[in-house]
C-alpha cells in the first residue's frame, strides 16, 4: 500500500453541520419476576429472559459509542424476610439481539455496541435482558442501577 | 368465568414488565472546543433538550478520562492533561420539560498553574434518570433495573495552541476492508486533538469504469494515538472487484493527508 502526505490538487469536500446527539432508553425501569415455572426442579435455579427488553435508541451524526456500566457490584437486596445477602450484578445479563453477545454489567464501563454516523436516522441497539438465581438465593427484590452513555 | 380470570392475573403478576420513558436527551454538539490560557477562563455554551414526552430531572458534571487504543476510557480517569477540575456547569441540576431544552453554560478556568503545550481534556456528561423506588417484594424473587442515560461531550482545551495552518504530521497508516466497509487507520503523533474537517474515501476499479466518492463526516483525531475511521460502502462498491481506494483527509495543513490501498470488492 501507498500511502504519502502531500499536497494535493484542490478537492472539492463538502462540508456538514456541526455534531450532535441524542439518545433515547426505551425504558426507565425494568422489573421482572420469577414464575414459579421457571425453576429447575433439581437445582432449584431459574433463569428469567426479556425478549428485547432493553432498546437503546442514538441519532448522532459522529462516531458514536454506547457503553454500560453497573453502579454497584452487588444488587441492592431487599429480603420478603430473613437476613439480606450478597448477590453480585453479574446475575443480570444483556444479549446483543442481533450479534448474540453477551454482555455482563460491572463496575467498568463495556461497549455494548457502537456505530458511525446514523445519518439522521435513529438507531435501535436491543438487547435481551437476562436475570438469573440460584438455589440459595434468598425471595426478595434484587435491585440494581444500570448507567448508560453515549460518547 | 373466574378461571381466566386468575390465570391472566397470575400471568400478569409473573411477567417481566417494562416502564416506557418517553424521555429522549440531547445535546447540540459532540464536542467543545477552546483554549487554555493561565489566569484566564473561557465561556462555552451547551444545548441540552428533551424530545421525548415526559419531563425528567437532569444533572450535569464533568469526568474525566484516558485516551485507550485510540478511544476515549472512562475506566481510568488520572492523567496530566486532565481538565476536569478546572471544569464549572451551570446550572448543574434542572428539570426539563417535554420538549424544552435548556441552556447550560461551561467555563474553563485555567487557573494560575503553567500548562504544557498541547491539548487538555475531560467531557461534560448530561444524565437523565427518574430513579424508582424499588417496588416492594410481593413475590417470591424479583429483580428491578433502574436505567440512567448519559449524553457525554468532549471538552478539549489547547495550551499554547497552534498555528495555522497545522503542520504536517497526521499519517494515514492502513486502509483495509472490514465486515461493515472500510476500515482508515489514522496516527495522529502531536499533543494537539486535531479534527478532520473533511475526509472522502474514492473507489475507482483497475479495470476501468467511473470512481465512486464516498464522503466522510468530520472526526476528531485524539492526541497521541491512533484510531481507526470506519466507513460504510454503498451499494454501488459491491462487485467492483479489484480497486483503488484513496483516502483524503482535510486538517487544516497546508497539505492534504492521502493514503492509497488496492482492496477487492
Amino acid at each position: 500500500m501507498a500511502m504519502a502526505t502531500t499536497a494535493m490538487v484542490a478537492l472539492c469536500l463538502a462540508s456538514r453541520p456541526a455534531a450532535a446527539a441524542n439518545l433515547q432508553m426505551g425504558t426507565s425501569v425494568i422489573s421482572f419476576s420469577v414464575p414459579p415455572g421457571a425453576y429447575n426442579p433439581a437445582t432449584g435455579a431459574a433463569t428469567v429472559t426479556i425478549s428485547r427488553g432493553l432498546v437503546a435508541q442514538v441519532n448522532t451524526n459522529k462516531k458514536w459509542s454506547l457503553q454500560m456500566r453497573a453502579t454497584s457490584a452487588n444488587f441492592v437486596f431487599t429480603p420478603l424476610s430473613g437476613p439480606t445477602v450478597s448477590k453480585s450484578v453479574s446475575g443480570l445479563q444483556l444479549r446483543d439481539c442481533t450479534a448474540g453477545s453477551l454482555f455482563v454489567p460491572s463496575l467498568s464501563f463495556t461497549t455494548i455496541d457502537n456505530g458511525s454516523n446514523t445519518k439522521g436516522r435513529w438507531l435501535d441497539s436491543v438487547f435481551d435482558v437476562i436475570f438469573q438465581v440460584t438455589g440459595t438465593d434468598p425471595a426478595g427484590q434484587y435491585s440494581v442501577i444500570l448507567e448508560f452513555q453515549v460518547i | 368465568m373466574k378461571t381466566p380470570h386468575l390465570l391472566l392475573a397470575l400471568a400478569l403478576a409473573a411477567a417481566p414488565f417494562l416502564t416506557f420513558a418517553g424521555v429522549t436527551i440531547g445535546v447540540d454538539k459532540a464536542e467543545l472546543i477552546t483554549d487554555l490560557k493561565p489566569g484566564e477562563k473561557r465561556v462555552l455554551k451547551l444545548q441540552v433538550t428533551n424530545s421525548g414526552t415526559d419531563a425528567t430531572p437532569v444533572t450535569v458534571y464533568s469526568e474525566d478520562w484516558q485516551i485507550n487504543r485510540g478511544e476515549p476510557d472512562f475506566n481510568n480517569k488520572t492523567h496530566a492533561r486532565a481538565l476536569g477540575r478546572r471544569v464549572t456547569l451551570t446550572p448543574s441540576s434542572f428539570d426539563l420539560a417535554a420538549g424544552a431544552a435548556q441552556e447550560v453554560t461551561v467555563v474553563v478556568d485555567a487557573g494560575t498553574e503553567a500548562f504544557i503545550p498541547g491539548s487538555y481534556w475531560a467531557a461534560v456528561f448530561v444524565q437523565s434518570a427518574r430513579l424508582a423506588p424499588v417496588a416492594a417484594g410481593t413475590v417470591d424473587r424479583g429483580a428491578q433495573m433502574s436505567i440512567v442515560e448519559r449524553i457525554g461531550v468532549l471538552l478539549f482545551a489547547d495550551s499554547a495552541p497552534e498555528a495555522k495552518p497545522l503542520p504536517a504530521d497526521i499519517v494515514i497508516t492502513g486502509i483495509k476492508r472490514t465486515t461493515e466497509g472500510l476500515s482508515i487507520t489514522v496516527k495522529n503523533p502531536s499533543a494537539y486533538m486535531r479534527l478532520a474537517s473533511n475526509a472522502v474515501v474514492s473507489v475507482t476499479p483497475l479495470a476501468g469504469g467511473e470512481t465512486t466518492k464516498i464522503p466522510l463526516h468530520s472526526f476528531r483525531l485524539l492526541p497521541d494515538s491512533t484510531q481507526d475511521i470506519a466507513v460504510d460502502l454503498p451499494a454501488t462498491v459491491t462487485g467492483l472487484g479489484r480497486s483503488s481506494v484513496l483516502a483524503v483527509i482535510d486538517y487544516n495543513a497546508q497539505d492534504l493527508v492521502v493514503g492509497e490501498a488496492r482492496i477487492t470488492f
